[in-house]
């Protein structure tokens, strides 16, 4: 196939995109700046933690000690105990599988559906695109953790039904990012002079349009992984998120509320351990979207 | 031509208006948009007590019914027809004695008017007392309305007289006569009560697809026909002897409303908001989920009533309420145990604990695993009481180790052969066993499993994640599904399929109540396992003959002792093979009074007062403190 | 102009309705027989033949889109229905709730506004100062932080130790304005701390970008001292866009109201919508979801309008 030379820089295979582009060195830029220094350490440290729950854990997180309620942090439980004498450290490690996973997962799926939705909507365009963000726009519209709320209540608290749920609600922002990108990218050259030389539109879509489009996705889904636990977090705050005995942060918040009088220390970590865990998600997306945007436009 | 003018302004006036415009409507939503959790006591003009209030009749402690001289025979199965005579028994003339429990008027100290705020933890649906769902509390009932019969003071049950003043069984104990109290105005200047209304209220109960509290329709399951004889007798004609029906005129299906009202403002829907009875205080104003209103009834027959208004506000948060009763925004409050050492420690704040109750399940004994005894035990046996005591209720139940029912005499049974011994006994290794033998009998693998249903009430949703750690421990996976309150647990356990367990707790003021046993056995729950073809092993298939025996037996059984000991028999048969409502734990409801701004707090009558029938207080028990 | 809004508003039409179809399939799909839960006895048993009744009084039964038709119809003509539990009009129930949730909300607006403007001027004159790094590590923290464990932090500290605040409640300002307030400076802080970090952040890059145009220079130029630079051309200037995207903000609010109204027990719509929702209460669910998400399209129609009407840099035809 003939190289086609335009003044934007074509890109034939996607893997070769991978090396040229300047994601590779994405991580070296990150690291330099010290904020998403910070979030990358501790976004480590948690998905260790998840990752590792089983061994990590000094105890298990379901069994109950019910002589040892509300034991404060001492030699026996090191962050103390709640009120059916479950160990607090071992809660929040496991709780850390849980509501990452979730809030990962949520995303992801959002992303893989946001993706599809808003790339079909903005190269089709015409009446299927408006259509589309018809319904985009009817999701977008409800408050997120109401939606949510509602629909976990119906569909019962299992964790995959959460997860579609979260995935459900952030499609929207997604869909209407990548929907943009590819109208504007639509136009470009190296496009019209790859579907000329023949490339189907499944192929153009994939190898050519995609891999430019997708670096404010990546963004977006950087900040909507804090979101989504944070959305997760509050659905168990609630009580209609995950189910007892799982433990998830929002529910052991839930249950240290309702003993803040007598153990007010158990509020302190699980609510610390969402709060970083959000705040490095959003260090890591704002470098992010510092580091990918001049580089986009520099690329050009 | 304006926007010109207005440009070099724009930017700071548009911000200063806007945001004063934004300003002035928060304060104007702030001031009349909701109206919310009541005022706190409004200075009302104290109205000094001239005289002692003109009490007409006032119920007074009419003596139980004295012991038949020729009691029914006691039938083992089938009621005979023919019973014995049964005596006719007459209720004494009234005298003018007051009740010494409950004042009519303020003694030194206190005052007419003002508001009774009283704050609970839910809403009951429609306060009208005809259509209510779930447990309707005497918190609500008895502000309004007012029923046939009441309650004396004591802990034993003594009839005293409301509406009807007298009460006669006839024909053998085929029909009882009630003499109903002439000169009781409805609320709201709506007239005099009359035998008719009296009927009508009653013949609501025995319409098919009456609205609310079918638990009332199968209370008076024994009546077939109401009849208004003359100007002043209402007649209920029974199929059959019910020892129990007269003090059934007590309760909430014997509450009387009129029915001139009732027509006019277009029947049960519109009943619901605006609802007329004869009690003290009459419903004003009726906000769901935030406050109940009510304001004096200036004719009622007991005389003036101690406050103008009452609200009954709904704080569903412990935290909430118990800061209401301590700023004085609630006169008296229902608290949870985590607010109870708070309470204690504050002395504004009177505590006392009320009636007795059973907090712990319903087990449907035809749903695997829990056909079996020895599994129901192994359940029972893995649960340290004490533990769970301290760390769910904070120390503020009564757990008893030797008897079932009720914990203190003499209605008290004896149940320490099942606490104390092996059947019972807090034991996680016997526990395991029982369950390991079950499982090897049936080829079944652990862990085995089971589903509940629970209310989003706080206590009820710990006791039950406790009860899935114990089990844990005994290889029991237990998981329940969180509802909006009993009513919608059960309907989740009636189709009998999967959920066999449903947290509950039941009052249990008096061994009678026990009778509600009997619905249990034969609910819609029940019936639908029958046709599911799921049934209870022959064991327990024996026992719950036994029982249903028993209970037909007491119905019929006129001696007040004897009828007990049967009660108890059933009690200790329903706990020992755990068929009715378990009672891992006997309850007590607690309740806080402010008492710098409410008299009446250190009654202490307000101890184990449980057979007031209306709960353990009353409105008429509390004033307004003179500032 | 006036098209401009003309078009706009036949625009949400369509969003409408489908919102309407979706927030009435969301609650018809919810399981559960409300006709078995009016149904049931204390002790949990259930008449059959009331079911039956009740089932058939409210047309449970009908095919789904009879029951929207009926229902978009009795909203369209402002007749809410009777809840299923309480017989007590929806309508009735939610506007007195909507009062108070719109009071919380633009209450939290305007404290985040008061906290977040200086926050982001003082960074902006300050830059990399230690001030500025305060400032912004408070605009990033806010962010992350979860609203309702805020809430819960605050009241531990000043309910529970210090006693100065009540644990939650509300009394309306016709009854004590000292209660009142009392009861609303937690709430209203836990709820605008997150916008108060955007708005901070938003001031701090508008100012910043205000004070390197050629106005502001030759007003230094021209000799006027650094306050007057400041507060009478730079920041008026500045504010402007921070004041109108902040108004799109108000419908996310509305959403945070739910989790705050939950922590501090205050009767607003956001809490009574998760408590109809669990109860299966299916007229307040339907009723409540409508009303918060036409609460945030209007919001953001308001807000996109003003930007319009405010901002002469934007001019949509």
């Amino acid at each position: 196939m003939a190289t086609v030379t335009t003044a934007a820089r074509p890109i034939r295979r996607w893997w070769s995109a991978v090396w040229r582009n300047p994601w590779f060195s994405l991580f070296g830029a990150l690291w330099k700046l010290r904020l998403a220094r910070f979030g990358l350490v501790v976004l480590t440290v948690f998905i260790i933690a998840a990752v590792f729950a089983p061994w990590l854990s000094p105890k298990d997180p379901i069994k109950t000690h019910p002589r040892d309620s509300l034991k404060r942090p001492g030699a026996t439980y090191w962050l103390g105990a709640d009120r059916l004498g479950r160990d607090q450290l071992s809660r929040i490690i496991w709780g850390a599988r849980v509501s990452l996973s979730i809030g990962v997962a949520g995303v992801g799926i959002a992303t893989i559906a946001g993706i599809s939705i808003g790339t079909t909507a903005g190269w089709v365009g015409r009446w299927p695109d408006e259509i589309l963000m018809r319904v985009m726009d009817t999701l977008a519209s409800f408050p997120s953790i109401v939606l949510a709320l509602t629909l976990v209540a119906i569909t019962g608290g299992a964790v995959l039904n959460i997860i579609i749920v979260i995935g459900l609600v952030y499609t929207p922002a997604i869909a209407r990012v990548i929907r943009a990108q590819v109208l504007s990218e639509k136009q470009r050259d190296y496009i019209a002079s790859a579907i000329a030389t023949g490339a189907s539109p499944r192929r153009v879509i994939l190898f050519h349009l995609l891999p430019n489009t997708i670096a404010p996705v990546i963004v977006q889904a950087s900040i909507g992984f804090g979101a989504a636990i944070l959305l997760e977090a509050s659905l168990s705050f609630l009580g209609v998120g995950v189910k007892a005995p799982t433990p998830t942060w929002g529910g052991m918040l839930r249950n240290a509320f309702e003993v803040v009088e007598q153990a007010p220390f158990l509020t302190y970590v699980p609510g610390l351990a969402i709060f970083f865990v959000v705040l490095s998600f959003n260090f890591v997306g704002d470098a992010l979207r510092d580091a990918l945007d001049p580089r986009l436009r520099r690329g050009r | 031509m304006l926007r010109a003018a207005l440009r070099p302004l724009r930017s700071t006036a548009l911000a200063v208006i806007v945001v004063g415009l934004l300003g002035g409507a928060v304060l104007i939503t702030a001031a009349c948009g909701s109206e919310e959790p009541a005022p706190t006591a409004t200075k009302a003009p104290a109205v000094a007590p001239t005289t002692a209030p003109a009490a007409t009749a006032t119920a007074v402690p009419a003596t139980k019914a004295p012991a038949a001289t020729a009691t029914a025979v006691p039938a083992t199965k089938a009621p005979a027809a023919t019973a014995t005579a049964v005596p006719a028994t007459k209720a004494p003339v009234a005298t003018a004695a007051p009740d010494p429990a409950a004042p009519k008027y303020p003694p030194a100290g206190g005052q007419y008017g003002g508001t009774l705020n009283m704050a609970y933890f839910r809403a009951p649906t429609p306060p009208d007392g005809y259509q209510s769902e779930g447990g309707f509390e005497g918190f609500f009932l008895w502000i309004n309305n007012e029923a046939l019969l009441g309650r004396g003071p004591g802990t034993s049950v003594s009839l005293a007289e409301s509406l009807a003043t007298r009460w006669e069984v006839l024909d053998e104990g085929l029909r009882v006569r009630l003499t109903i109290r002439k000169g009781v105005q409805f609320q709201g200047g709506l007239g005099l009560m009359t035998p008719q209304d009296v009927a009508w209220s009653f013949n609501r109960w025995l319409e098919p697809g009456a609205a609310g509290c079918p638990g009332c329709a199968s209370a008076m399951r024994s009546v077939k026909k109401i009849e208004v004889a003359g100007n002043d007798f209402v007649d209920l004609a029974l199929d059959r002897i019910d020892a129990s029906i007269i003090v059934k005129l007590t309760e909430r299906n014997a509450v009387i409303h009129s029915q001139k009202h009732w027509t006019a403002i277009g029947g049960a829907d519109a009943h619901k908001s605006k609802p007329i009875g004869t009690g003290p205080y009459k419903l004003t104003e009726w906000q769901p989920g935030t406050v109940i209103k009510y304001e004096r009834h200036n004719e009622w027959w007991q005389g003036k009533p101690l406050a103008d208004f009452v609200n009954v506000l709904t704080i569903s948060e412990t935290r909430t309420r118990l800061a209401a009763l301590q700023t004085g925004q609630a006169n008296v409050a229902f608290l949870q145990s985590e607010m109870i050492p708070a309470a204690r420690k504050d002395s504004n704040i009177d505590v006392w604990a009320g009636d007795f109750g059973r907090e712990g399940w319903n087990w449907n004994p035809r749903i695997a695993p829990l056909n079996d005894i020895r599994v129901r035990r192994a359940l029972v046996k893995a649960i340290d009481r004490d533990a769970l005591n301290t760390s769910v209720y904070l120390d503020t139940m009564y757990m008893s180790k030797t008897t079932c029912g009720l914990p203190y005499p003499p209605q008290a049974s004896d149940c320490k052969d099942l606490w104390q011994t092996e059947w019972f006994r807090y034991d996680v290794a016997g526990a395991k066993k029982l369950i390991e033998e079950y499982a090897k009998e049936k080829g079944l693998t652990l862990p085995l499993t089971f589903k509940g249903a629970v209310e989003r009430r706080p206590d009820r949703q710990q006791l039950n994640e406790f009860l899935q750690g114990a089990w844990r421990e005994i290889g029991v996976t237990y998981t329940f599904e969180t509802t909006a309150n009993v009513a919608a647990s059960s309907a989740l356990a009636e189709p009998c399929t999967d959920v066999a367990h449903v947290s509950t707790g039941s009052p249990l003021t008096e061994l009678r109540l026990l009778e509600g046993t009997f619905s249990l056995l034969k609910s819609v729950e029940m019936q639908n396992c029958d046709k599911l073809g799921k049934k209870l092993n022959p064991e327990d298939q024996k026992v719950q003959d036994e029982i249903e025996a028993l209970l037909l037996e007491a119905s019929l059984t006129l001696d007040d002792t004897k009828r007990d000991n049967l009660y108890k028999r059933v009690d200790y048969l329903a706990t020992k093979y755990v068929f009715e409502t378990f009672p891992l734990m006997n309850r007590q409801n607690f309740f806080g009074c402010n008492n710098t701004i409410t008299g009446g707090c250190g009654n202490e009558k307000k101890g184990i007062d449980i057979n007031r029938g209306e709960g353990f207080f009353r409105q008429q028990d509390f004033w307004a403190k003179k500032k | 102009m006036k098209r401009y809004l003309l078009r706009r508003l036949i625009g949400l039409l369509p969003t409408l309705l489908l919102i309407s179809i979706a927030v009435f399939s969301i609650t018809r799909v919810l399981p559960g027989d409300p006709a078995a839960m009016l149904a049931a006895s204390d002790e949990g048993v259930i008449d059959p033949q009331l079911r039956a009744f009740i089932t058939e009084k409210y047309g449970l039964d009908d095919p789904l889109v009879t029951q929207y038709w009926r229902w978009m119809w009795g909203v369209v003509r402002g007749e809410w229905g009777d809840s299923f539990f309480s017989g007590v009009g929806v309508f009735e129930q939610i506007r007195t709730r909507a009062g108070f949730t719109l009071q919380l909300a633009i209450l939290s607006w305007l404290t985040a506004l008061l906290i977040g403007i200086p926050l982001g001027v003082a960074s902006a004159l300050r830059r990399n100062s230690i001030g500025d790094m305060a400032a912004t590590s408070f605009a990033v923290a806010g962010i992350a932080l979860p609203n309702f464990w805020l809430g819960m932090l605050m009241i531990i500290l000043f309910a529970v130790m210090l006693g100065w605040l009540p644990t939650g409640g509300y009394t309306p300002i016709s009854e004590s304005p000292v209660l009142w307030a009392k009861g609303m400076v937690m709430p209203t802080i836990a709820l605008g701390t997150a916008l108060s970090a955007g708005i901070m952040r938003l001031t701090r890059s508008a100012l910043l970008e205000v004070l390197m145009q050629d106005y502001v220079r030759t007003a230094r130029a021209k000799g006027l001292g650094e306050p007057r630079v400041i507060w009478l051309h730079a920041l008026r200037n500045a504010l402007l866009p921070v004041v109108t995207l902040s108004t799109l903000q108000l419908g996310g609010l509305i959403g945070g109201t739910v989790v705050t109204e939950t922590v501090f027990f205050l009767p607003g719509v956001g809490r009574f919508v998760v408590d109809a929702v669990i109860q299966k209460d299916y007229l307040i669910v339907q009723m409540g979801l409508m009303f918060l998400t036409l609460g945030v399209v209007i919001a953001n129609l308001v807000a996109d309008v003003a930007y319009t009407v405010l901002d002469p840099r934007i001019r949509y035809e």
